[in-house]
């Protein structure tokens, strides 16, 4: 965190943007810099300062943002808007980046949330009473890093994970691909992690899985030529080992040789080639937490729930790719619809 | 203390989990996009013309050791074997042991003999193993194809070598001296994907027939990716070896003897993926193809000419003999191709290309007097686009334009309309024109008999050297629909297909031969034509991956003749040919995958009665049942297999001619997958 410091140009915005929001930093770390650089900070320190807005005395709450990429300001964004007005008049918000010096460590601060996987760390290897929520973390990533930093730690923790339950990606792969009935799943490292769950999801759907395991040394196009032959559908698990950048052309190609339809992700995995995904966009997880922060700040005690899969997404198809698998498939709102429905409680 | 320690010992744990945990970049980062428009098959419901996918499932639940065993599950094909190994694939029968109006592809590369015509399947430079899929055009399809894809077209596609990774090792054994054995390793050196792949086969052919094969099979294929744009493809592969041929001991011109073929390719392809979308395709290949087959008549000359060998000898100046038989070939074909695909706008898709073609060809005894090979030069401009003008509509409109050293300039165009009535449901109707250029042989030939000194005695077959083009002109009709309910899809079609300028052999009763004697010349040449009108459909049923029903019907009304013989001051006599059509052809396949990895399938084929040109026969109806059951096994993290083929499980049948008969055959099969 201190090497990144303010070394950046582009770290500067955030900086100032999380400056204009709180009293400049007084700790000592700053001049360990070299001169430039510990110039540049004392302007900025100044210029926070100057705009520095009065003190407030509402709860204050920590946006701890992983960096300065648009997809934390859209969380950012979605977030505050989602907070009922009548909450968020009793919030100081401060929102911040690990490369900032705003951290949890006041005493007055009621939560940290975490966005994306770089705060989520921080937060957690800094956690000491404060409370933290983790958004737009994968869950493995997430119970990783809760096992690695947070284990010992009193502070409550908990989280809106980034992916998708399972029972809900096999119920859009039985939605997405008529007469399913065999699923196949490759499974790396960290997603085996969900094995377990996976299975559960598909035993309680009826749903046969056809699941190959490997490892970071394994070549998954491999191990997958060895789970598709019967499959009438690949679901894409997130694992960085399985599917990747440098794999996903083979991967998609290979299957559409095959006339199997890939459930995704993400959006990009559509675009590229998927038949459909399920998948939250980084407004759908701002207005998830805004809405949580709403609900635990009006009972006032900020007590933080386990965590939670995310309550709104979004379902994208690949027409082109439908058609020529011939697959008739609903449009996304409708499969998202359909969703909806499986899901509400009976 | 203590805690320090540990808050240590969890950050060096977390430093290296974390490297392989997903963040959120890894949700939401962008990704290239893999199947694009230009990328995806066109969908047959937008497709202009009839086609049949022979997909790897089929494949395999067909039981077939051949490749072209595999077309009878394409309706209105007819498959037979001219000899045990001469395999003839065609649609609307019309054909004799060179299925000359069909164009074959592999990979993109023309395997069409251009001197013969046809295909050589026993020699074809590729493992069925290795095959991806088939897509099989049924019509005439000049717009995209050209010449020769006349009332078909075959395109085979083999598998990605990104896919083959690992060893598979294949090997059957059956009755008939049936063996069987490939295997194909892949693998990856740094960019390059690569498949390297070994096979032998051979057979005793039909019983009663001097028609065995022994074929021994090498190919390669290395995609080598230069960048996320741009792959570079090299293949090249080798199949040959010795085989028997001739149709009987006493025949003067088929007597028994051996041939050996050797035939080879290479090829390279550049594929530019664009930044608009577009995709590029520059290719390059070459095919060699020779036979070496040597024989001698079992008869004397003199026998042979009906003359006294004193004549013989006074004629030629060399003693009586058995007169030599040298059905040796040779062929090259060379091709470069450019295709560019591409979105003009949201509604319109676009391909176009070009090419330059150069076929040679030439064999002593079939061209005699000409001791170079035979150039053709044939140079290509094509393109096709896709519109959908409103939603529900889909133009098709494509040419092709020819420019052939031998034949001139001829122009095959299409026009498609394919209406989606509903969302299950598509229409479509289409007009088309294509050529079937004449074979160098047809165009050239000069076979007969010559001395063991070289002198022409008896000339047999004979070229004008002036054959037009066989043109066809179709009419179709096509029907397409789904009911995803019951898991069925119609793939039904009527067409009227109009075949003019047939080129046939004609039989010239007083053809002047050397030395002032007249025989049954038999030389080529355009005459009248054909009309069929039929329809086909094949439905497929397959409520799961785990079954599969496919039918497939064609009939098929052929009228027509062509001029049979010249015998003056007799008028021309002409033939009906419409019986080299058969009227109905169908064909069944059933597969289930069984519980404890038990697979079973079953394949029935039937045609009717129809008349094989050439060395062919009249044959009555002829049906043919194949069974096939296999298990698969894990050896670790791959799956092998077992497999037990029954092919002809009812009577005896007959292929091509009438002493080709197919008794039952059975071989087992073990393929295994080893990581």
């Amino acid at each position: 965190m201190q090497r990144r410091a303010g070394a950046r140009p582009t770290d500067m915005r955030a900086q100032r943007q999380a400056s204009n929001r709180q009293p400049a930093p007084t700790h000592g770390w700053a001049l360990r810099r070299t001169a430039a650089s510990l110039r540049r900070i004392l302007a900025l320190v100044l210029f926070a300062l100057l705009t520095a807005p009065p003190a407030h005395a509402g709860e204050r709450l920590l946006i701890l943002l992983s960096g300065n990429s648009p997809v934390y300001d859209r969380v950012e964004r979605a977030l505050v808007q989602s907070v009922a007005p009548a909450v968020r008049k009793t919030l100081d918000i401060t929102v911040a980046t690990p490369d900032t010096t705003a951290t949890a460590e006041r005493g007055d601060t009621r939560l940290v949330v975490a966005v994306g996987v770089r705060a989520a760390t921080k937060a957690l290897q800094t956690a000491r009473h404060t409370p933290v929520l983790c958004v737009l973390v994968p869950q493995v990533t997430y119970e990783t890093l809760q096992k690695t930093y947070a284990a010992d730690s009193s502070a409550p923790i908990s989280a809106i994970y980034l992916d998708q339950p399972m029972g809900r990606q096999l119920d859009l792969a039985r939605l997405a691909v008529p007469n399913l009935e065999q699923v196949s799943v490759l499974l790396g490292p960290t997603s085996r992690l969900r094995r377990g769950a996976l299975e559960a999801a598909a035993r309680q759907r009826k749903l046969q899985l056809q699941i190959g395991e490997i490892g970071p040394d394994d070549n998954p196009l491999v191990a997958l030529a060895s789970i598709l032959e019967d499959s009438d559908a690949l679901l894409a698990e997130p694992d960085p080992v399985v599917f990747n950048r440098g794999n996903l052309e083979g991967i998609l190609l290979g299957t559409y040789r095959m006339s199997i339809p890939v459930i995704g992700f993400s959006h990009a995995y559509v675009e590229a080639g998927a038949l459909a995904a399920v998948y939250s966009t980084p407004e759908q997880i701002g207005r998830q937490t805004g809405e949580l922060i709403s609900r635990i700040a009006a009972q006032g005690r900020w007590k933080l729930p386990k965590p939670a899969y995310p309550a709104y997404y979004t379902v994208a198809v690949n027409r082109q790719v439908a058609r020529s698998l011939r697959i008739g498939i609903p449009t996304g709102p409708q499969l998202h619809q359909e969703l909806e429905k499986l899901e509400r409680p009976q | 203390m203590t805690l320090a320690t540990a808050a240590t010992a969890h950050s060096a744990v977390a430093g290296a989990r974390l490297n392989q945990l997903p963040n959120e970049q890894y949700f939401l980062q962008q990704m290239p996009v893999v199947l694009s428009a230009t990328r995806l098959a066109q969908p047959k419901s937008d497709a202009p013309a009839a086609v049949t996918i022979i997909d790897h499932e089929m494949i395999a639940a067909s039981g077939a050791t051949n490749i072209p065993d595999l077309f009878r599950l394409v309706p209105g094909f007819q498959v037979t074997y001219a000899s045990g190994n001469q395999p003839v694939v065609t649609y609307h029968g019309m054909s004799d042991e060179y299925a000359k109006r069909m164009q074959v592809l592999v990979d993109g590369r023309s395997v069409y003999d251009p001197v013969f015509g046809g295909v050589d399947w026993t020699n074809l430079p590729v493992a069925l193993e290795n095959i991806d899929h088939i897509e099989v055009i049924r019509g005439p399809n000049g717009a995209a194809y050209g010449s020769n894809a006349f009332l078909g077209a075959i395109n085979i596609v083999t598998r990605d070598p990104a896919r083959d990774r690992g060893t598979f090792i294949r090997a059957a054994a059956g009755n008939d001296n049936f063996r069987k054995g490939v295997i194909r390793h892949g693998g990856t050196l740094g960019k390059l994907n690569y498949r390297v792949t070994l096979g032998y086969r051979q057979d005793n052919g039909f019983s009663n027939r001097y028609d065995y094969r022994r074929v021994s099979l090498a190919t390669f294929r290395g995609d080598y990716n230069l960048s996320p744009t741009d792959s570079l493809d090299i293949s090249a592969g080798y199949a040959g070896g010795p085989h028997g041929a001739g149709v009987s001991a006493t025949s003067d011109l088929l007597p028994l003897h051996d041939s050996q073929v050797h035939e080879h390719f290479e090829q390279l392809r550049w594929h530019h993926f664009g930044t608009g979308g577009g995709e590029y395709t520059l290719q390059f290949y070459h095919n060699y193809r020779s036979r070496s087959e040597y024989g001698s008549q079992p008869m004397l000359a003199s026998t042979e000419l009906g003359i006294p060998p004193a004549l013989f000898e006074q004629l030629t100046g060399e003693p009586d003999q058995h007169l030599p038989l040298n059905y040796s070939t040779r062929e090259d074909r060379y091709e470069i191709e450019f295709q560019h695909r591409f979105r003009l706008n949201p509604s319109t898709r676009v391909v176009w290309g070009t090419s330059a073609r150069l076929d040679q060809g030439g064999g002593p005894q079939w061209f005699i007097g000409r001791n170079e090979l035979i150039d053709a030069h044939l140079y290509r401009l094509f393109g096709n686009v896709e519109w959908h003008p409103v939603r529900d509509l889909v133009v098709n409109a494509g040419s092709m334009v020819e420019k052939s050293s031998l034949t001139g300039t001829h122009v095959s165009p299409r026009l498609a309309l394919n209406y989606h009535a509903t969302h299950t449901q598509t229409v479509r109707v289409s007009a088309s024109r294509a050529y079937r250029l004449p074979t160098l042989y047809e165009d050239f030939a000069n076979a007969g008999l010559v001395t063991q000194g070289g002198t022409p005695l008896y000339l047999r077959f004979i070229g004008p050297g002036n054959l037009r083009p066989e043109q066809i002109t179709s009419y179709e009709l096509g029907y397409l629909a789904t009911a995803e309910r019951y898991s069925l899809s119609l793939d039904a079609e009527a067409y009227h297909h109009v075949v003019r300028d047939r080129i046939t052999d004609v039989d010239y009763k007083q053809y002047p031969e050397p030395f002032g004697m007249v025989s049954n010349g038999l030389v080529y040449g355009n005459s009248r034509g054909l009309t069929i009108n039929g329809a086909e459909f094949s439905l497929r049923y397959q409520p799961s991956r785990r079954t599969l029903v496919l039918v497939n019907y064609a009939y098929a009304h052929a009228r027509g003749s062509v001029l049979n013989s010249i015998n003056p001051p007799a008028p021309p006599e002409y033939r009906d040919r419409s019986q080299t059509v058969p009227t109905h052809t169908e064909s069944v396949l059933l597969m289930r995958r069984l519980p404890h990895q038990l697979e079973a399938s079953a394949m029935y084929y039937r045609v009717s009665a129809m008349r094989w040109m050439g060395n062919g026969d009249a044959l009555g109806p002829q049906d043919r049942l194949d069974l096939r059951l296999a298990k698969r096994f894990r050896i670790g993290n791959t799956y092998s297999r077992v497999s037990v083929v029954l092919q002809n499980a009812l009577h005896d049948y007959t292929e091509f001619r009438v002493e080709n008969v197919f008794k039952h055959r059975i071989y087992a099969q073990l393929d295994v997958n080893l990581p």
